[in-house]
């Protein structure tokens, strides 16, 4: 029973090396060949956390924005950029094989969806003191969401006994994408006027669904034409991974991977564009006639109507535009101690570049038990973008089977019976079966 | 270390302690919240033109008018009018020696009083000026005539304020003409009026010039007109309740501030010298009632400097509206407004008229301490 209970442990917490180490060139070592039959890995990466928008007082809780909570404390935890990041891999299918040149091939089939939020500090900052500290920068605030699929084939060739490349070709196929971004987005507050400066795109694509405009141009997200096909590819890219694994000595491992050097360009089908400037300074001319309740109601439409003729997109002509997908810089280093070689020591780094929100990185360090044909272990922690982080990691195999499961996560705990973390948060989780073919 | 240690300990490591009881969203968020707790400034906008008239709707009320009247200009006014005599053609001509020649005809003195009611405004604090009498003769012949006489104006207890005489003024043909006007700006008025000595300078054969075949009358009218201005200080404070139903209370504002401009072309200094908070109150029998809230002061003695037509003047203005330290702003039910009405200074043009406006310019709060929103 106690085994039991450990081995799901270690297969539901821990990030196997074999199922992470993504390096094209990490298979050049495989004697035989693997059907994956499926791997799901989530990222979520948020550089803050619950903790930082509730805050404990008395039996309950309350909001940043609560009385009892002090500006210094709202609003020093949060990030000049506020990012929410998840990100999903499918992996659905993967095939490898050695051919009669050592020479080792994988074609894979998979998608990833990726979405995010960024909210600058300033809104917030906003709410909680006021308009003292004009004008405030808002262009930061946006929010994306991408939908794709790979088709990939690899690569991976040994040079020689203690060095080894491989490359992947990946054929990117855009379904969905979703971006709303600004390249001037200022709040210009002062005692006699309010400004409004707004420069933003809102891109969706869907190729055959076209949101209709109202008579003014600008988009009518309650009006569609056309039947919308989710299958109907929306984007296309290419990407590149490259890697290498170097054994210099026995024991001693150095691999490093340049992974997703590439990007999609997508159809934007539904292109809008918010731009203009608005500025308030009060309510004008205001009669004995017109300070009736309606009349002022009116003239208050009549604002809101004018800040969204700003706000709200116009319809812009259809549209591509090429976006990099998320780039991730990888190196591992590890060492079989040599008085027990099933033990090593590994240092790892990590780099996430993204086109849309602020990079994350990470180092770590850690130990790994493996005994080959049997199972993997291995416990590392080290600091990140976020903070420290902590990651296990393991592996079991049974007959020709292989099941691998991963988790990472940072420090700082959750909200009771939520995953919510309340601290900034490196958060991932993997698991995957892999045949082995022997 | 045991393997099987090592990832016990591992596990205790990575989960125990990770649920933080106090961060338990099943107790309830508390969802008020106070925003802009340093302060939020918002511009409002601008009020006006207000006039008097555009104020007071239909103009002035009916028991007003009985004594100040508006002009056509809209000044506000005292006036009156009245006939000084009526001389029918045929009448004169009868009495002329010869009317196929040229005559002087005299008129008999008229002497009158001005039933204008300025007087009456001085213990108000208004008087009038400047103060114009004319007289109106009506022509009814076909050809040009000319009038002389004598006008003296006089004051209380009779004081002559002015005699002037009017020599062989011309009356164009067949039509009323102002034969003569006196304007004068003393603080004395006008009450009682002499006419002396008038004497009509006619053609020859009268009878035959008018179309009326005689019974065309030469008349001889008064206007008296006196433009109203605010001479000294109102004697007493005015006091306004407004009626508001402002339920602030709930938002817990501790400190606004108004300010504006204040462009005004009404010869009058407005003194805002007391704005008391009402709010509403049940008495034991459960009666509501208005009462004054003392824990809120409003900045007292704002003034509004006095203008003119086509040359407003501008005074800024701020008004602080502040809860004692510790408690808030309550629900207001209305406020009770003192207000004194000043006499304008250094305006040329003194002169109160219905249409000078004031306008409330850049119009702009600042909310200290920070807005509270019950709940989202």
């Amino acid at each position: 029973m106690k085994k039991t209970v450990i081995t799901l442990a270690m297969l539901a917490f821990g990030v196997a090396l074999w199922a992470q180490d993504k390096n094209p060139a990490g298979n050049a070592s495989l004697e035989n060949g693997f059907v994956r039959i499926g791997e799901f890995q989530r990222f979520s990466r948020n550089n803050v956390g619950a903790s930082a928008f509730l805050f404990p007082s008395g039996d309950k809780l309350v909001t940043g924005l609560h009385s009892s909570v002090s500006a210094d404390d709202f609003l020093g935890g949060l990030k000049a950029v506020n990012s929410l990041y998840t990100q999903d891999d499918y992996n659905l299918v993967s095939y490898g094989w050695k051919d009669a040149t050592r020479g080792f091939h994988t074609v894979e089939v998979g998608a990833k969806v990726n979405y995010g939020l960024s909210v600058p500090k300033e809104i917030f900052h906003i709410l909680k003191t006021g308009t003292a500290q004009s004008p405030y920068d808002l262009s930061a605030l946006q929010s994306f969401g991408n939908l794709y699929a790979e088709i990939a084939y690899g690569y991976a060739l040994p040079i020689s006994e203690t060095f080894s490349v491989g490359a992947r070709a990946k054929l990117l196929v855009g379904m969905n994408s979703v971006g709303i971004s600004a390249r001037n987005f200022t709040l210009t507050t002062t005692e006699d006027q309010y400004r409004l400066d707004m420069d933003a795109d809102i891109d969706l694509t869907n190729r055959n669904k076209k949101v209709g405009t109202d008579p003014d141009g600008y988009l009518d997200y309650t009006s569609f034409s056309g039947k919308g096909k989710l299958g109907i590819p929306t984007g296309a890219g290419l990407a590149l991974d490259l890697g290498l694994v170097w054994k210099p000595f026995d024991g001693f491992t150095v691999s490093a991977s340049v992974l997703d050097l590439g990007g999609i360009l997508w159809y934007y089908g539904n292109a809008g564009k918010s731009s203009g400037s608005y500025t308030f300074d009060g309510l004008k001319v205001l009669s004995t006639e017109e300070m009736t309740q309606d009349k002022l109601v009116s003239k208050l439409k009549d604002v809101g109507e004018e800040v969204l003729g700003v706000i709200k997109p116009k319809a812009v002509d259809k549209c591509f535009k090429w976006k990099a997908v998320p780039l991730n810089a990888n190196m591992n280093v590890s060492y079989a101690l040599p008085f027990w070689q099933k033990l090593s020591v590994d240092a790892s780094c990590l780099y996430t570049g993204y086109s849309f929100c602020a990079p994350y990185w990470e180092a770590r360090g850690g130990v790994s038990l493996d005994f080959p044909g049997l199972l993997h272990l291995g416990l590392s922690a080290g600091s990140g973008a976020h903070g420290f982080v902590y990651a296990f990691n393991g592996s079991v195999e049974f007959l020709n089977f292989k099941l691998y499961a991963a988790f990472e996560n940072g420090i700082g705990g959750v909200i009771p019976y939520e995953s919510t973390p309340l601290k900034a948060n490196n958060k991932s989780l993997c698991i995957g079966l892999v045949y082995l073919i022997k | 270390m045991h393997i099987r240690h090592f990832f016990i300990i591992s596990l205790l490591t990575a989960f125990s302690a990770c649920q933080h009881s106090e961060y338990d969203t099943s107790r309830g968020i508390d969802k008020e919240i106070t925003v802009f707790t340093d302060q939020v400034s918002l511009p409002l906008g601008d009020i006006g033109p207000l006039t008097p008239k555009s104020l007071l709707g239909n103009g002035l009320p009916d028991m007003i008018k009985s004594f100040i009247q508006e002009d056509e200009q809209g000044y506000l006014v005292c006036q009156a009018t009245g006939p000084l005599s009526s001389n029918y053609v045929a009448m004169i001509s009868m009495g002329l020696p010869d009317p196929s020649s040229p005559a002087d005809f005299s008129i008999p003195d008229n002497t009158g009083e001005i039933d204008a009611n300025a007087g009456m405004l001085g213990a108000l604090g208004f008087a009038v000026s400047p103060q114009i009498f004319t007289l109106q003769a009506n022509n009814p012949l076909t050809e040009g005539v000319c009038v002389s006489g004598k006008l003296t104006i006089l004051g209380e207890e009779d004081k002559t304020l002015a005699t002037e005489e009017f020599s062989k003024v011309p009356m164009e043909a067949s039509t009323s003409n102002e034969v003569f006007r006196l304007e004068k700006t003393d603080e004395d008025t006008f009450t009682k009026f002499k006419v002396e000595n008038t004497v009509l300078h006619l053609p020859a054969s009268i009878l035959e010039k008018d179309p009326l075949n005689g019974f065309g009358s030469f008349s001889l009218d008064y206007q008296y007109k006196a433009y109203i201005y605010l001479s000294a200080d109102f004697p007493m404070p005015l006091n306004f309740d407004v009626d508001l139903n402002a339920p602030l209370g709930q938002f817990k504002v501790q400190e606004a501030r108004i300010c504006t401009e204040v462009s005004n072309e009404i010869p009058l200094s407005l003194e805002v010298s007391s704005v008391m908070i009402l709010v509403k109150q049940l008495d034991e029998e459960g009666k509501e009632s208005l009462v004054p809230y003392e824990d809120v002061s409003v900045t007292p003695g704002l003034t509004v400097a006095s203008g003119c037509s086509g040359n407003p003047v501008i005074s800024p203005l701020e008004m602080v509206i502040k809860a004692k330290e510790g408690t808030t702003i309550p629900d207001i039910a209305g406020l009770e407004l003192e207000l004194k009405l000043l006499a304008p200074a250094g305006v040329a043009d003194k002169r109160i008229n219905l249409n000078q406006s004031v306008s409330f310019n850049n119009l702009r709060a600042t909310v200290s301490g920070g807005i509270t929103i019950p709940s989202l």
